[in-house]
């Protein structure tokens, strides 16, 4: 735990060490926020109807605003570090350390989700604390429950990024797996449009991946949207992904250890 | 010149092929998020008959357009998204040093294989989707193509003029500036009209991408005249100048600061 | 502390053909060919000892301490370092041995120095007062005190190796591998980092496995050597051992007027002189030192004599010139 600690105030410290790239790279998903708005602003605009796929105006922006910030709770930069210190052989570094690999992952990602959580909580509160009388509200006891279903979401999606990590170790380039884990869930954890308003077979579908159980599920728990089941169905779901997840992080890696080719010799 | 360029180009995608694992990757990565691209509006038309008068198959005709000239710039000119990092390591320097225009050297740079399967992708929907809202006869192809080089042309120009940004900006090699610029983007997939002022002038003048995917439909579903052909063409030449100028100023910056 | 048994490590490589066809070709079957880095290699370190490891480019240097620090598994033979496998020691392996590679950081990069070297106490478990005895000292040695404070992204080579060094002693290490520490540094940066190692695989009986490109490393850190070539062991043993096998021919180099014909009395050595200069070049095989002191005595005015040691560099270029077996 100490080691966690330190390792991940470590990664806070290198991610404030460019200031003005640092607050930048900070407001960037802002404007990104504001065409969303702006986006959904217009279809709603075009619709004769008050709901498109039963969401209100209210919910949906209050959805977009929340999907926002646990979506970019974990910046691009954060996410491909150790997949590029398997592609440059750097990552020699840290099978020397007498850490757990998982925990040095894992640390290293904290330190990024926590500066990025911070700053996202003020965009959050500011969104409903001006706009909040045009947007659905959450109630408390729903505040309870998302916490501990935000927090098993971020370990989900930081194990996600770990295992897909990994799998560099077996190919010689990181973008490709990164873009194809990317697009998965932006598209399927909800990042750009609710899971609400699939089609019904497509809603199926994502419901059986874990991607919905990162971002969709909690953020649909925090307003009291359409969700898969009852809270502690969903507790359990992300549970079992995570317990997925270890198993394939610990035999991904051993086989990666087997048969490592590192990269310089 | 150009005879260099391929000769690079053929050499990159040579060492790139050496990989196979990674090549096959890149590929089905290009197509998937593409495709996942497109499942945006489809997921959007399930749930509402029409967006500003426009019909599904348009969507996916502006969202070709956008593909193909992404896809082109990504093999073309994948050097302009590794200059951030050039600039960074030094091997910058080496650009600098050698009698040969550093623009050339940026834009030959370098080769992203994504591009290949996201160029694919397009060239395999524009001919559908033309057909589907009835443009699909010489006229038309003739128009698409000449459009296609004006949307690659504007598409460089504003990685290039993106990426720029790390002459006044260097983070250790990584800024968001571009990906935001590219982000803001995605948004000139919907019809333009929908949104406010503001953003209009933002997608047809900052961010020009109205003129990669937009404008081109606009033309070939017969809402514009084909007189407004040109106005793609006009807005590229000037966004490439404007976006050199900007290239050459960030050089003659990095060399004074001595980065 | 190391015994290696017959040490095999093979690589597939890939195998490709030249031009556009050949790489389309390659994408959908490749043909692959089996490699060996390291090839057949026994050898034994004891305790405390330091040793260089020379090779060529390739020779399977870098792969074979990877093997020893557990990264990589040996597809056949079999290592052992402190009497177990080093992919069983685990963690508690790990903080017992300390890695370095020169081309490769160890330190965090945008933070300071400092903090990496903080960082080092919490994951090694370090108590304050050994931690502080260590780092006292390596600051001291290495002269770290100016560059404490600046992010490792800043550091200049020199100092950047300077730091790594010193961030792996602070754990106290029982064996140190490093792999080419100096290279592309400048040549005082080399002295302080040679003295250092010197010093402390001395003091603190700190073993040390060490390859190199750059024979002063070896002549000024080790006592011993293990000759690679080809993934296959070529020599084993004292450093001292292997330049008297090696070198056949000695050099002295005489100022001074010359009075006798040394020609005579040496015939098999090869002659130059040049003004007031004269090299002799003898082979050591016929002439032992002292005929050649003697001769020279005999024939020269003797105002400046020197006897010039045989040069490691002469000795490794020999053995990779594929002279003779050892």
């Amino acid at each position: 735990m100490k080691s966690f600690m330190k390792l991940t105030s470590l990664s806070i410290q290198g991610h404030l060490y460019y200031r003005t790239s640092f607050l930048i790279n900070l407001l960037t998903p802002v404007i990104l926020l504001s065409g969303q708005y702006l986006l959904w602003n217009a279809l709603y605009a075009q619709n004769r109807a008050a709901d498109i796929g039963g969401m209100s105006r209210g919910d949906m922006f209050a959805y977009l605003l929340v999907a926002f910030a646990v979506s970019n709770l974990v910046g691009w930069s954060g996410e491909n570090v150790l997949a590029k210190e398997i592609n440059s052989g750097r990552v020699v570094a840290r099978c020397v350390r007498p850490a757990a690999f998982l925990v040095q992952t894992l640390s290293e990602l904290t330190g990024t989700v926590l500066i990025q959580g911070v700053v996202n909580l003020i965009v959050v509160c500011v969104g409903f604390g001006f706009f909040g009388s045009y947007m659905q509200r959450p109630s408390l006891p729903e505040v309870c429950v998302f916490v501990p279903c935000l927090a098993l979401a971020v370990l989900l999606r930081m194990m996600m990024i770990d295992v897909f990590s990994l799998l560099c170790f077996f190919t010689t380039g990181y973008l490709g797996i990164t873009w194809t884990r990317t697009a998965l869930f932006e598209f399927f954890s909800g990042a750009m449009i609710p899971v609400a308003l699939f089609p019904d077979f497509l809603k199926t579908v994502t419901y059986y991946t874990p991607f919905p159980y990162m971002l969709q599920v909690p953020v649909a728990v925090l307003l009291g949207q359409e969700l898969p089941g009852s809270p502690l169905f969903i507790f359990a779901v992300q549970l079992a992904w995570l317990l997925l997840f270890l198993l394939i992080h610990c035999a991904v890696y051993g086989l990666a250890r087997r048969n490592m080719t590192i990269a310089g010799g | 010149m150009l005879k260099i360029f391929l000769k690079m180009k053929e050499q990159y995608i040579k060492t790139e092929m050496e990989y196979p694992a990674n090549f096959w990757m890149m590929l089905f990565s290009g197509v998937l998020t593409r495709i996942l691209g497109m499942a945006a509006p489809f997921v959007i038309y399930s749930n509402l008959p029409d967006i500003a008068g426009w019909k599904k198959d348009e969507i996916y005709l502006i969202l070709s357009f956008l593909f193909i000239a992404e896809g082109l710039c990504s093999v073309l000119f994948q050097g302009i998204w590794e200059m951030p990092g050039m600039v960074f390591d030094g091997k910058f320097d080496c650009i600098l040093s050698r009698p040969i225009s550093p623009l050339f050297q940026v834009l030959s740079y370098g080769m992203g294989l994504q591009g290949i399967s996201v160029f694919l992708t397009g060239a395999v929907c524009l001919p559908v989707f033309l057909k589907r809202i009835g443009a699909f006869h010489i006229a038309g192809a003739a128009v698409s193509l000449f459009l296609i080089v004006c949307g690659t042309l504007l598409c460089m120009s504003v990685y290039l003029l993106g990426n720029s940004v790390v002459f006044w900006f260097d983070a250790g090699g990584r800024t968001t500036v571009p990906y935001a610029m590219s982000s803001i983007g995605q948004y000139a997939k919907y019809p333009v009209e929908i949104y406010p002022r503001a953003m209009q002038i933002v997608l047809l003048f900052l961010v020009p991408y109205a003129f990669i995917g937009v404008i081109p439909v606009e033309i070939l579903r017969g809402a514009l005249s084909w007189e407004w052909c040109l106005a793609p063409a006009a807005v590229s030449v000037c966004f490439f100048l404007l976006a050199r100028a900007v290239f050459y100023r960030g050089i003659r910056r990095y060399e004074s600061v001595g980065m | 502390m190391i015994t290696a048994e017959n040490l095999r490590k093979i690589y597939k490589v890939n195998v490709k053909k030249a031009g556009l066809k050949g790489a389309f070709e390659n994408l959908f079957h490749a043909q692959w060919k089996e490699k060996a880095a390291v090839d057949g290699l026994t050898f034994h370190m004891e305790e405390g000892r330091a040793l260089a490891c020379i090779g060529e480019n390739g020779a399977g240097k870098s792969t074979l301490i990877k093997m020893m620090i557990g990264i990589l598994m040996p597809t056949e033979g079999e290592i052992r370092v402190f009497g177990q496998n080093p992919r069983q020691g685990g963690r508690k392996y790990l903080r017992e041995i300390g890695v370095v590679f020169g081309q490769k950081s160890n330190l965090w990069t945008d933070i300071p120095v400092i903090e990496s070297y903080r960082a080092v106490k919490t994951l090694y478990k370090l108590d304050e007062a050994s931690f502080r005895r260590n780092f006292d000292r390596v600051v001291e040695l290495l002269a770290l005190e100016e560059l404490l404070l600046s992010p490792a992204r800043k550091l200049s080579l020199g100092q950047r190796m300077r730091a790594d060094i010193g961030m792996v002693f602070l754990h106290s290490p029982r064996l140190l591998f490093l792999d080419e520490p100096t290279i592309g540094l400048d040549i005082n940066v080399k002295h302080t980092i040679r003295t250092f190692l010197r010093k402390m695989n001395q003091e603190t009986g700190t073993g040390i496995f060490l390859t190199s490109h750059d024979l002063d490393d070896i002549d000024e850190i080790c006592d011993d050597t293990l000759v690679i070539s080809k993934g296959k062991l070529v020599y084993d043993g004292t450093l001292e051992q292997l330049k008297h096998r090696f070198v056949r021919d000695k050099m002295i180099q005489v100022v001074g007027s010359q009075e006798g014909d040394i020609r005579r009395l040496l015939p098999s050595a090869r002659v130059t002189a040049e003004g007031r200069v004269t090299k002799i070049v003898y082979p050591t095989s016929e002439y032992s030192s002292d005929e050649v002191i003697s001769a020279v005595s005999r024939s020269f005015h003797i105002e400046d004599i020197t006897i010039q040691e045989p040069d490691i560099d002469e000795v490794v270029s020999r053995i990779f010139g594929g002279e003779g077996p050892l």
